[in-house]
């Protein structure tokens, strides 16, 4: 989850400290670290407003009372029509959309500064999804000559960019920077595209790097804001997010229009108000009480909405930067934190009667379990992902089991029997006090023509200083006894042998229908390979086999 | 070691007559219990001092080392002296307080820089007996104090003193005085004492409560190895009981699934970093593609991500794709279950599922992750749902789970709205922590299946809460089934 670095000072100035902690929970926010002079909050992705530090602070000052309502964020058009961007079609073709716009009367510090740069870095990773659908310039607004020029160059263009002292080409970024080599691939062809101003001087290289040249320092007071992408909505919700933080700390903005080949497409930032209604009905509804309506309003104004009543609903005007409001139902949950979470009681009241039930199949397994405990058998547990390394070691080289892709860990895929685990297990157990007698309850998923399919299975390991195959089959024996199923089932040759199986010390169940499981001796090789010093005995039934065969007992 | 007396009486140490009667001496002493109790026999208890080495005497002995150096020299500068015997310097003073002690050296005009020797027949008597009796307590390994010679009583008696040079070691000796008649009385208890009663004892009424074997009620015992339950298995077990109280309906689900169910179902769009391979475990060829299944339902969903379809929701203004949906993954929550189950079901009034099974999730293990763990989830249906009884169900459940207090924060999840953060607080560990998640499925998912009323969700990771109980710092040990642990752990009830 993103997170947000807030100095002390900065919310002293609004907040107590105190207050500040108890309450961000309830606004959804939480302290991840405190350091000396800041703390850390993470936040969660739906509210990107959350990234930069006014976000968090006026959604508390709500909360508190401290300030309520709508905030009013506004844009304006500039003076002088040399204030453009100039979109070039071939440049539409490598990344379509374009939007920017000034910010005047900041005054900078480095504290804002580093608040900026953990915003703009939320919103390239989150929204932007890393860059790909939106990505943000900033630059000090001196240094460029309007218009602006959004151009496709080749790879031999270059510039002086961000972070190093001398010119390069693109090509050279690419490979040779860190964010080039990060972003690079985010381009695909031969092209890239840029922005100049009108004497020719590169601003930025998106979505790679901007230029040394419009770099923001302290005594920056002037930003232009571009941001590019391939989704106009994604990069019309970060040009709000940033024009109404940058608002916040006192900036005003001006729109620079995109001027694409048949004319004006855009005018960033739109902070466009939308209204939604939403019943008091509902809001009763979902939340489980029966709040007034002044209350509904009041809640909602902690929250920085305008809210007023019309004919048994609320009319709500939401602020730009809450993008994430994509029905009514948001607006509820907002009524709910606005009120403060901490005062709805949990009621059982509206809770219905009805019979709970277990699955047939829960029952059995702990029939199962039961009757093996019974029988002084430790229950096991074992990750259902294994290497396939070691499953091929035990089970032979021809396994055919389900891969899964870019797995972080060598357990890479999903077991097709619980013997490999078990054995695993039993390594792992050499030095504890033997005789170890085990079984495991466990899925397995196996290829059956052609497809995976998901089997449950009973698995069972004994080990002592001695050990063999007769010591396995009392085991069975008894438990398919006690099922009352022993008459149904035949002990024969395995069908096949996997490579941990000892031939000689084999056996496998057999009903009428096909095999049900197998019994085996563990072969010493096997062993060795594991890193067993101690003979073992397993063996392995099919559940569902067994629970068929339960209800055609008769 | 028998002592053979007059009048046909012998004394003789219990060992040696364990051994001689063929019995470990454990049964003797049983039998002798016995035979004491009738004054047929009696016991004498000898205690014998011994000495043994401790781990200094197979050093040197310093003050031996300084007198046969100041010997070879007559005469030294107390700094010389020190610098010529490789001992430590503790050692050293020791050794020059012995000898100045026993009159052997002494200072030359009272200077306290040069050391003579003072009495050489003192100091060789000395040297003479300590080798002596260091040699006889060395290769004796304990030698008994009555069989020490008196020349060297004085020794002993300074040995003693000295810090870890030997030590006495006191035993306790049995001997029991036999009869005539009491060793035949002996021979026969030896017959017949009753270690355990047995079955030909019952039936041939041949048990005699009188010739039962003492056995001491603090005996020393064996530990019995039982076979358990795993503690994930016990702890599964106590949800589902819980969700038995509630009236809640078990169901389970494949852990391959398609991104359709695991995510486009519930309204996860399809450019969601969780559902990047980067945390989800997609399968590889050739099963990386499945047919979605509820084929009927595909077009509302995807209308429904693009522009919110018919449920009133802007959506998420994206073109959806097929191909994404079909990709085949194992489950990451299982949500991907219930909400089949929730599909399956949509026709009822009323509905309460709920499942628990393993998840898996694209991590590198270590001591807090896990890439595949065990989540519990349910969901209720019904018309007056709300909340409000989203939170009493979650306290019920958590209470029930063995927290003390509860509390709920906002939070989010791309499927419920409103969506709250259970917080509750473990005495185990005397902290609140946050466990699991809860909220209202999203009218972006309900409606498009006609399903009009709330529907309550929730859900939480089973590993935490076994980790809180048994106090464990790694997760990876639930899975390690170290016999060990899962023999010995204690009763959680």
């Amino acid at each position: 989850m993103p997170t947000t670095k807030i100095y002390l000072e900065d919310i002293e100035e609004i907040i107590p400290i105190n207050e500040f902690l108890e309450k961000a929970p309830y606004i959804g926010v939480e302290v991840e670290e405190t350091g000396e002079d800041y703390i850390r909050l993470e936040y969660t992705p739906n509210r990107p407003d959350y990234g930069f530090y006014t976000g968090i602070l006026k959604s508390l000052e709500g909360l508190l009372e401290k300030k309520t309502g709508l905030i009013k964020y506004t844009a304006s058009e500039p003076s002088d029509n040399q204030y453009g961007i100039h979109v070039e079609q071939e440049a539409i073709n490598i990344r379509p959309v374009i939007m920017g716009f000034l910010v005047e009367d900041l005054s900078l510090t480095d504290r804002i500064i580093e608040y900026l740069i953990n915003f703009q870095e939320d919103l390239h990773n989150g929204l932007g999804r890393n860059r790909r659908k939106a990505s943000i310039g900033i630059h000090d607004a001196d240094k460029i000559r309007f218009p602006i020029y959004y151009r496709a160059v080749d790879s031999e263009y270059s510039f002086i960019p961000l972070d190093e002292d001398r010119e390069m080409s693109i090509k050279e970024i690419i490979t040779k920077t860190e964010k080039g080599q990060k972003y690079g691939g985010l381009v695909v062809g031969q092209t890239y595209t840029v922005l100049e101003d009108s004497t020719g001087n590169t601003l930025s290289l998106p979505p790679i790097i901007n230029s040394r040249l419009t770099q923001v320092t302290e005594n920056t007071n002037r930003l232009f804001i571009d941001i590019t992408g391939t989704d106009e909505g994604v990069v019309t919700d970060i040009a709000n997010l940033l024009a109404s933080a940058l608002q916040d700390i006192g900036g005003r903005v001006t729109r620079i229009p995109s001027i694409y080949p048949e004319g004006v497409r855009y005018k960033a930032p739109t902070l466009t108000y939308t209204e939604i209604n939403v019943s008091i009905e509902y809001i009763h509804y979902i939340i489980g009480l029966e709040i007034g309506q002044g209350e509904i309003i009041r809640s909602l104004e902690r929250m920085r909405y305008r809210a007023e009543s019309r004919d048994g609903s609320i009319r709500v005007t939401i602020p730009p930067y809450r993008i994430d409001i994509l029905h009514p139902i948001d607006i509820v949950e907002d009524v709910a934190i606005g009120m403060g979470l901490w005062r709805l009681a949990p009621s059982m009241d509206k809770m219905y009667f009805s019979m709970g039930s277990l699955m047939e199949e829960t029952i059995f397994k702990e029939k199962l379990a039961e009757i093996l405990v019974g029988m002084g058998l430790l229950e096991v547990v074992n990750l259902t992902l294994i290497s396939d390394e070691t499953q091929r070691t035990v089970l032979g080289e021809d396994v055919e089991s389900v891969r899964v892709e870019k797995s972080k860990t060598p357990r890479d895929t999903l077991r097709t029997s619980l013997i490999p685990g078990l054995l695993e297990t039993l390594r792992l157990n050499n030095t504890s006090e033997h005789p170890i007698k085990m079984f495991e309850i466990g899925t397995v998923v196996r290829i059956e023509n052609g497809a995976p399919v998901e089997r449950d299975m009973l698995g069972i390991i004994l080990s002592d200083y001695s050990v063999n195959y007769g010591d396995g089959k009392a085991v069975i024996d008894t438990l398919l006894d006690l099922l009352g199923i022993r008459g149904k089932v035949r002990y024969g040759e395995p069908k096949r042998y996997c490579r941990y199986m000892l031939r000689g010390r084999a056996g496998a169940l057999i009903a009428k229908d096909g095999e049900v499981g197998i019994i085996s001796e563990i072969h010493p090789e096997i062993l060795t390979k594991m890193g067993i010093e101690f003979p073992a005995v397993v063996a392995e039934l099919d559940i569902h086999s067994l629970i068929k065969l339960y209800q055609d007992r008769q | 070691m028998s002592k053979e007396k007059n009048r046909g009486t012998r004394t003789i140490a219990l060992p040696d007559l364990a051994k001689q009667l063929g019995i470990n001496i454990d049964r003797l002493r049983g039998i002798l219990e016995e035979l004491k109790r009738d004054g047929s026999i009696k016991i004498i208890v000898e205690k014998e001092e011994y000495i043994a080495p401790d781990t200094k005497l197979q050093g040197k002995l310093p003050e031996l080392e300084i007198y046969k150096t100041l010997k070879e020299k007559g005469e030294m500068q107390l700094q010389e002296l020190r610098g010529s015997i490789d001992i430590d310097e503790k050692d050293f003073n020791a050794g020059i307080a012995i000898l100045v002690r026993e009159g052997i050296i002494g200072f030359k005009d009272g200077d306290e820089r040069r050391v003579v020797i003072k009495d050489p027949n003192r100091g060789e008597n000395l040297y003479r007996r300590s080798m002596e009796l260091r040699d006889l307590i060395i290769s004796r390994g304990s030698v008994k104090l009555d069989d020490i010679s008196p020349e060297y009583r004085d020794l002993i008696t300074k040995w003693l003193r000295r810090p870890n040079l030997v030590k006495r070691k006191t035993t306790k000796k049995e001997y029991v005085v036999l009869t005539e008649e009491s060793e035949k009385l002996l021979r026969r208890a030896k017959e017949k004492l009753i270690g355990s009663i047995t079955r030909d004892m019952i039936i041939n009424g041949t048990w005699d409560i009188e010739r039962i074997k003492v056995i001491p009620p603090d005996q020393d015992t064996y530990r019995i190895h039982l076979g358990r339950r795993h503690p994930l298995s016990e702890t599964i077990k106590e949800v589902r009981e819980i969700f038995l109280q509630m009236g809640f309906e078990e169901i389970k689900g494949p852990i391959i699934e398609t991104a359709f169910v695991n995510f486009d179902m519930l309204f996860q769009p399809q450019d969601h970093p969780a559902r990047d391979m980067h945390d989800t475990l997609y399968l590889s060829k050739p099963f990386d593609k499945m047919d979605p299944p509820y084929r009927e339902f595909i077009e509302q969903v995807a209308a429904t991500h693009q522009h919110g379809g018919e449920t009133g929701s802007r959506g998420w203004r994206y073109k959806w794709s097929l191909d994404e949906a079909k990709r085949t993954l194992l489950r990451t929550h299982t949500t991907a279950v219930t909400i089949r189950g929730l599909y399956e079901n949509r026709h009822r009034d009323e509905l309460k599922l709920f499942s628990i099974g393993r998840v898996y999730r694209n991590e590198t293990i270590d001591y807090k992750h896990l890439s595949d763990f065990t989540q519990v989830d349910g969901i209720l249906m019904h018309k007056d749902a709300n909340l409000r009884l989203l939170m009493g169900i979650l306290e019920t459940f958590f209470k029930k789970m063995g927290a003390k207090k509860i509390r709920f924060w906002p939070t989010y999840f791309p499927f419920t709205e409103p969506s709250i953060q259970p917080t509750v607080f473990m005495e185990e560990i005397g902290e609140w922590i946050e466990l699991g998640g809860a909220g209202i499925f999203r009218p972006e998912i309900t409606l498009p299946m006609g399903i009009d009323k709330p529907v309550l969700a929730w859900g939480l990771g089973l590993e935490r809460i076994i980790m809180i109980r048994y106090k464990l710092s790694d997760i990876r040990e639930i899975y390690f089934n170290r016999a060990d642990w899962l023999r010995n752990r204690k009763v959680l009830i």
